[in-house]
């Protein structure tokens, strides 16, 4: 029995009865003249009204999808949850006092730990803190790769050429440089390890293509490349001892008498106590905004991408690029609800599959990149009314996954898309016969914070700030204003060993002075200044799911 | 039955238009038993979802959503049927008649070791988790894996010794550790497997030679001359070289 | 017919395996290796309920079973190297065809698997050169004797005991004798022949195996043996590094019967190198 409702049943029979003549054609490119509009008119970061200047702080006057906004606008939870009702946090005595914190426990976290360790930073004195569970982040849900220029025919020049391009040329060159000419060197780290990446059997690595990238410089690990490297640094970090706190989200930085970052106030999520950690240098790995649920899309995130990082960073003078810019991944879920936005990876349209509306058109060529592929299949939804409507009022078009067993011979989509096929199995759909339906989904949060090449987060005038580094979605700057697959579980361990080096250097010339929460009531202030009114507090640590069915 | 559940139940159903019909299942409710307390939600949510619409706060027992963090293992048992039941919340339906909870922490300890000074057999294994010979093949670990692993027959291969194999019939273990809930030889699975990977990854797997030619390269900073260059030409230089790379042509700085 | 290879042979015994197999090769037994197994069970032998230690056992045989059935080998026959498993596997098969009361308790324990119908014929390597190969066919290819080598015969516990599934007269086993003198040795007796290794004692009271291991090499060195002749790897692990605790060194080599046979029969392809040079360097000296 279909797991597909009885209203879609007419509608996967056209698809059925157009798929030979289809297996035919390759559907046209976008010209070059047509991109322009139909990104304009249907990509949704074009769209005018989503979107509005921030209000305060440093990035006053530029543009951000109003649920970035408002978070950046919000009053700070520690303030309203405690300060403000005279609950008192005691700066005296800290709770711990390290040389390195590290907020956030996913790829670049652990990477940050471990290269402060590797710098002479005793493990007692780092300090990885997290929102959940250590290792519960959107590094174990990268599926794609990780890039890597390690070949004869291809050299760490063409990944900047392709990263620049990906990223519109928007990207900080210097961070790109840095990106390409660590490559080899992280993936060779990692391999040391104990990274079980896919090799020939004279262990030369199988690399594959990406969107967007001009020669095969994909590392993989089965389906898996982001769950097997960040298992393998949690082990490497549990086994050097390092102290790890789980479910301790930061609900603010701190500052010293001077205004240099000295530390975070964490709060326990099971007792909702509040913990001050002293710190010579602070490290912010805590990822991007995928769960803010920007414009209504679902997401392909972790249920912790909720933009803490770039919050608390905000309030203490940060900069920030390219928050208006929002990855959607235009191949999402759309049914069935339970994985409504969840991602289909697009090795299915690179296998063969071909984007097809109700009237059995491929109505585009399926790799095109990332942005013209969404509008498009937006576009089939919205303008030409050739989207399956679902029981929930919700739309998408079909991803007409059968071709590839036809084209490439049946057991190809076992073999290849394991996790895929087992995933729509579970909910009585069998993808080797029926069609997916899809629809964009909300993938990577393309801006940040700004950073400069040690990784140190840069305030007012592009001058670092204090004891403060970061590394990973939480920054702009690396990938511009679009992201390239492969390129982000390269970001996070580049940059997070980058920031752990720096932190630890930092740390051993740095003292900590009077610890103080001055710069969140400056901030409470500012908001009154800036006439700003508003409900919201942030970070906001959780999305709130309750009584809600919508939202995977 | 409790009125206060029927309430919130018929709110939601008027509320969110949404529930009807959702997920092909029409008005159907079912009932479920969250930690024995009875409830009906909509069928066809997830277990997450369902505790959600509930109006639980997830805390616990959450995390990707997707199938790939392990953190959300659930146990039920259903109506009827004596077998004790486990999944992810996250990828499994709301069945009528389930028992459920989800587990907060599977306890385990992880064993301590330098990576650098371990050898890849059998014994360094069996020296750090000795339980691993406790397994009486009872099987009950491959039958509770959401992932289809075969559990059991992987912890068999580890007692031979024959760590390679092993580390790729566990490769796409995500450590949720249903199975060492079930199993009456005390084993913790997913830490194992994590050893033995690392063991495969790091020793067995032969070196990319490659690599270390390409990582030597940049150590003598065969690339800085060029990427100066690059990097003071400015955009349109990159666009122009970017084009001639995306058609696969040799690209000069 | 069907092989069960079992963890030890796998882990620290690959010369027995290599000659035995090799062996039977030789003789127009074609072997084939389990394509599913787990541990015999013999980790188990002591639980309390004779229920749980039948499971892992059981499911071997099952999986032999549906082999057999799906390669259509009719013999039913499942060939062990090691002793435990021989042990383990035959007790197993014995204890569901016999009592009642446990293949009901296994039954609705494996309920998601197939049934046992009863009919492996569990078989230990030295059973098939006495009893199917005949060692009158190994004489007729025996080109190197063992002339003028003493040796021990080390049968150990697990394939005498219990009565049941003994292959030889538990008190009294000349099977392994027997072949020995065809292949020319001399058989020397010592109080030892049937005498347990101490086996799994080894993990947890290993003094109490040195010990054991000391005992029976210091008997047979004064009878003035050359070598030990087992069919068990774990008695065979337990002797050498029981006498590398105790001497330093290993002073009196142990040997699968099935080496020796290999030599005897001029097959030295299915001997390990090094084995092979302790083997000559052992006959040059008598």
């Amino acid at each position: 029995m279909s797991g597909y409702p009885p209203e879609f049943r007419e509608s996967i029979k056209i698809i059925e009865e157009t798929r030979e003549e289809r297996l035919k054609i390759t559907p046209p490119r976008v010209p070059l003249e047509e991109k322009e509009e139909l990104l304009r008119k249907f990509h949704p970061d074009y769209k005018k009204e989503a979107k509005r200047q921030i209000k305060i702080g440093a990035g006053k006057g530029e543009y951000a999808p109003h649920e970035v906004a408002n978070l950046l606008e919000a009053h700070s939870f520690l303030y309203m949850n405690a300060l403000s009702n005279g609950v008192e946090i005691d700066l005296e005595d800290p709770d711990f006092d390290v040389d390195v914190l590290i907020i956030g426990g996913g790829g670049g976290g652990a990477t940050a730990a471990l290269w402060a360790l590797y710098n002479g930073i005793p493990a007692d004195r780092i300090l990885l803190a997290t929102k959940l569970r250590f290792g519960d982040a959107n590094t174990k849900m990268a599926q794609g790769g990780i890039q890597a220029a390690d070949r004869e025919y291809d050299s760490p020049i063409i990944h900047f050429l392709d990263v620049m391009r990906g990223g519109h040329y928007t990207n900080d060159p210097d961070l790109v440089r840095i990106l390409v000419t660590s490559a080899p060197f992280i993936i060779k780290w990692l391999e040391e390890l104990g990274v079980m990446f896919d090799k020939e059997p004279d262990g030369t690595m199988i690399e594959v293509s990406g969107g967007g990238t001009s020669r095969l410089r994909m590392h993989s690990a089965g389906d898996y490349t982001g769950l097997e490297i960040m298992r393998t640094l949690m082990d490497e970090v549990l086994n050097r001892e390092i102290r790890v706190l789980e479910f301790s989200p930061a609900v603010e930085l701190l500052t010293d008498d001077e205004g240099n970052i000295a530390g975070a106030v964490l709060m326990n999520l099971e007792t909702e106590q509040y913990l001050v950690v002293r710190a010579k240098s602070t490290v912010l790995t805590t990822g991007g905004f995928g769960r803010l649920h920007i414009q209504g899309f679902q997401t392909t995130n972790h249920y912790g991408a909720t933009m803490d990082g770039v919050v608390l960073a905000y309030r203490v003078g940060a900069e920030i690029r390219d928050l208006d810019s929002v990855q959607y991944h235009p191949t999402g879920a759309a049914w069935p609800l339970q994985i409504a936005g969840q991602l289909v990876t697009e090795k299915v349209r690179s296998l063969g599959a071909q984007l097809v509306n109700t009237a059995g058109e491929a109505f585009v060529y399926p790799l095109e990149p990332r942005d013209i592929v969404a509008a498009a299949i937006i576009r089939e939804c919205e303008e030409r009314k050739k989207g399956v409507i679902t029981p929930v009022g919700t739309c998408g078009v079909w991803l007409d996954s059968p071709m590839i067993e036809i084209i490439r011979g049946e057991g190809t989509i076992e073999r290849y898309l394991p996790a895929m096929l087992r995933q729509f199995r579970r909910f009585g759909i069998d993808i080797r016969k029926e069609p997916i339906l899809v629809y964009p989904t909300l993938h990577y949060q393309n801006g940040g914070i700004k950073i400069n090449t040690n990784a140190q987060v840069l305030g007012n005038g592009g001058r670092p700030i204090g004891n403060l580094f970061a590394a990973g979605e939480v920054t702009g700057g690396v990938h511009g204003k679009n992201r390239l697959m492969g390129n982000s579980l390269l970001e996070i361990t580049v940059f997070g060993r980058i920031a752990g080096i720096n932190a630890a250097k930092n740390a051993r010339n740095t003292n900590v002075g009077k610890l103080s929460l001055k710069h969140v009531y400056r901030w409470e202030e500012m908001l009154k200044e800036a006439g700003i009114e508003t409900n919201v507090v942030a970070p906001m640590i959780l999305p709130d799911y309750k009584g809600d069915i919508k939202f995977r | 039955m409790p009125g206060t559940v029927e309430t919130i139940k018929d709110t939601k159903l008027v509320e969110g238009k949404a529930v009807e019909g959702v997920l092909g299942a029409g008005k159907k409710l079912v009932t479920i038993y969250v930690m024995g307390k009875w409830y009906q939600v909509p069928a066809g949510l997830t277990i997450t979802k369902a505790l959600e619409y509930l109006g639980y706060r997830l805390v616990r027992g959450v995390g990707c959503r997707a199938g790939f963090c392990g953190a959300c293992t659930t146990l039920w048992v259903k109506k009827n049927d004596y077998k004790l039941y486990s999944g992810l919340a996250c990828q499994t339906m709301v069945e009528d008649g389930m028992y459920l909870v989800q587990i907060p922490f599977v306890p385990a300890e992880k064993r301590i070791y330098n990576i650098e000074e371990l050898e890849p057999n059998g014994s360094v294994v069996l020296a750090l988790y000795p339980e691993v010979t406790r397994c009486i093949g009872c099987n009950a670990c491959t039958k509770v894996c959401p992932q289809e692993i075969q559990v059991m027959d992987t912890i068999q291969e580890i007692i031979r010794g024959n760590i390679a194999k092993a580390a790729r019939m566990a490769f796409d273990c995500i450590s949720c550790g249903s199975c060492s809930l079930r199993c009456p030889a005390e084993i913790k699975h997913f830490y194992v497997f994590q050893l033995v990977r690392r063991l495969y990854g790091k020793y067995i797997a032969p070196k990319a030679k490659h690599l270390e030619k390409r990582v030597k390269e940049i150590e003598e900073r065969k690339y800085d001359g060029a990427l100066d260059r690059l990097i003071r030409a400015g955009p349109d230089k990159w666009r122009e070289l970017a084009e001639k790379a995306q058609k696969d042509e040799e690209v000069e700085t | 017919m069907l092989y069960y290879p079992g963890c030890t042979v796998k882990a620290t015994a690959i010369e027995y395996e290599k000659s035995a197999l090799g062996i039977l090769k030789e003789f127009g037994i074609n072997v084939i290796e389990l394509e599913r197994w787990i541990c015999c069970g013999i980790y188990h032998g002591l639980t309390v309920d004779t229920a749980y230690q039948t499971v892992a056992p059981m499911r071997n045989l099952i999986w032999a079973q549906n082999q057999a059935e799906k390669l259509s080998i009719d013999n039913n026959y499942l060939l062990t190297l090691c002793s435990m498993c021989y042990n383990t596997l035959k007790s197993a098969h014995l204890r569901y065809i016999n009592d009642e009361n446990i293949a009901k308790r296994i039954k609705a324990f494996l309920n998601d698997e197939s049934l046992y119908k009863g009919n492996i014929k569990v078989i230990h390597f030295i059973q098939i050169l006495n009893e199917i190969i005949g060692y009158d066919k190994i004489k007729e290819k025996l080109v190197n004797p063992l002339k003028g080598l003493k040796v021990v015969p080390l049968y150990g516990c697990m394939l005498l005991r219990p009565n049941e599934i003994a292959i030889d007269n538990p008190e009294n086993p000349q099977i392994m004798q027997n072949l020995l003198h065809i292949l020319g040795a001399e058989t020397i007796n010592y109080p030892y022949v049937n005498q347990c290794c101490l086996s799994y004692l080894v993990t947890k009271r290993p003094y109490l195996v040195w010990k054991r291991a000391d005992d029976i090499t210091n008997s047979a060195l004064d009878k003035g043996a050359k070598l030990i002749v087992t069919t068990c790897p774990l008695c065979a692990y337990n002797l050498t590094e029981g006498q590398k605790k105790s001497f330093g060194s290993v002073k009196l080599p142990i040997f699968y019967e099935s080496e020796l046979i290999a030599y005897a029969i001029g097959k030295y392809e299915y001997l390990k190198k090094d084995r092979l040079n302790m083997l000559e360097n052992i006959l040059k000296g008598v």
